[in-house]
């Protein structure tokens, strides 16, 4: 895997479903088409990029972060998304 | 774009049940916010509601049709709330959302070999009481679902206004649907509401400069965009056209039904046709089945969770071109007295009450009755459009025939 893809659709989420994700707000979902095989789209998160600047098809890359959740203990390493 | 494209999903196998089924009797509790009500008794409310309207007694109902989720209103609920204790035929394949579409199909088949002569089809939720207490709720079977659970959920891809936020900022992208078009369902949706007493918004008005100015809370969608969450449920009841008319003065028919299903299921990110619901083949079914085109149709309901699932069933349901449903839905298109298409005329899941779909069919029996608050026009032909993601349902009751 190339760890590039490209901006298939995002959401700005302003209002938080869950509990969880109380801290992160406002934070944007989105699904990438991945290079390898853009029929594949992973459900992720953009981070890194001002929302007014997200345009569709643009490239990305992965990165590597590590994500954590209000009440709930240790953090977990997750494949996140950032313009290239 | 792959939305052209038909092979990501098929058409259920239908026999031809078209005249075989009428929907004799209809009836919905009361909707509210939290009402401390639990499923069970909401939907006896709506089924005690239903036989008066039906002219029938519990022990005529010998069919009971729901789905096994949220604690239905199954049998058991049947016998211990009206005391009684015949046979009664069980099906799992009613309830709302698809079911509420589809739920006629199979009571066609089970009148046609006699295993009931009156099917009561039912849903209810108590949703609004269940989030106040912080369990259940419509996000709930999603957050359980194991591929959900490990690859959407903890990037906050979840719940279903993220889901369906992602779809319509897409479905701008790909066929310039505007803000304002989207606007337009949401302020249709609530006039009919505040026209309908029975509405959770009847007493609260919006204009489209209202819904612009909210803000977004997962943009592109505003608060307006997204269906309430409330406690009620429906029911209705079906027997063959013979029967019905010893019931009512109005006969309501079932022409058509068909069922759509797509591939990828639920998983809506890997859904081929990103910005389409299996409309695309249920509709086809049905329509064939009616012997009617979509340009026939008088009043239209749809399973409307969102204002961009009114506009893509709208396309895919043949009332106008894949990607022109923006366009089509702006202005006054689907007001009840636009004389266009009118939509949801009791304000649907937006504005009316979220019972999933079981109060659409309820509003279009009433509808080709003539007795809607929100009443278009001399409607003789209905449709009731059920998505549930997955899958998608096509009901088409196409008259209100009045027997002297």
């Amino acid at each position: 895997m190339s760890g590039q893809g490209t901006l298939f659709s995002w959401v700005v989420v302003t209002h938080a479903f869950l509990p969880q994700f109380a801290d992160l707000v406002p934070f944007v979902p989105a699904l990438v088409a991945l290079e390898e095989d853009p029929a594949v789209r992973v459900a992720t998160r953009i981070v890194d990029a001002d929302p007014d600047d997200l345009t569709f098809e643009m490239p990305l890359h992965v990165t590597f972060r590590p994500i954590s959740f209000a009440g709930v203990a240790g953090d977990v390493t997750a494949a996140l998304f950032t313009p290239a | 774009m792959v939305t052209a494209d038909r092979d990501w999903g098929w058409a259920s196998e239908y026999e031809d049940v078209s005249g075989e089924v009428a929907v004799c009797g209809v009836g919905e509790s009361d909707h509210s916010k939290a009402s401390g009500r639990t499923t069970k008794q909401i939907v006896a409310q709506a089924v005690e509601r239903a036989l008066a309207d039906a002219h029938l007694a519990p022990t005529d109902i010998d069919g009971l049709m729901y789905v096994p989720i949220a604690e239905q209103f199954d049998v058991a609920a049947f016998h211990e709330h009206f005391g009684t204790s015949h046979d009664i035929w069980e099906s799992r394949a009613g309830g709302g959302m698809r079911w509420a579409a589809t739920a006629p199909y199979e009571a066609a088949l089970a009148l046609r070999d006699g295993r009931a002569h009156h099917i009561l089809n039912t849903f209810g939720v108590a949703w609004a009481t269940q989030r106040s207490q912080m369990v259940g709720g419509p996000g709930e079977s999603h957050a359980q679902e194991q591929f959900k659970q490990s690859l959407e959920v903890p990037f906050g891809w979840f719940p279903q206004p993220v889901y369906f936020a992602t779809v319509a900022r897409r479905h701008m992208h790909e066929f310039g649907t505007t803000q304002e078009q989207l606007g337009a369902v949401a302020v249709a949706c609530r006039r009919h509401a505040n026209l309908t007493p029975g509405a959770v918004m009847h007493d609260r008005k919006l204009t489209m400069e209202q819904y612009l100015e909210a803000p977004t809370i997962v943009a592109p969608f505003r608060r307006e965009d997204c269906c309430l969450i409330s406690d009620g449920g429906g029911a209705y009841i079906m027997t063959t056209p013979e029967r019905a008319r010893d019931l009512r003065p109005e006969l309501v028919e079932v022409a058509g039904v068909g069922l759509g299903n797509s591939v990828s299921g639920a998983h809506w990110a890997e859904q081929p046709a990103f910005t389409s619901t299996p409309q695309v083949f249920a509709a086809p079914v049905a329509f064939r089945m009616a012997g009617i085109a979509p340009g026939d149709v008088d009043v239209y309901t749809c399973y409307d969770p969102f204002t961009i699932h009114t506009l893509m069933q709208i396309e895919d349901s043949g009332f106008c071109e894949k990607g022109s449903g923006g366009a089509f839905v702006a202005g006054d298109t689907l007001h009840y007295d636009s004389g266009r298409l009118p939509t949801n005329t009791h304000g649907g899941l937006l504005s009316h009450a979220y019972v999933l779909g079981i109060a659409h069919v309820v509003e279009v029996v009433r509808q080709l009755r003539g007795e809607a608050a929100a009443q278009v026009p001399g409607a003789t032909i209905g449709v009731y459009g059920g998505y549930t993601g997955p899958q998608a349902g096509l009901l088409v009751p196409p008259g209100a025939l009045p027997v002297l």
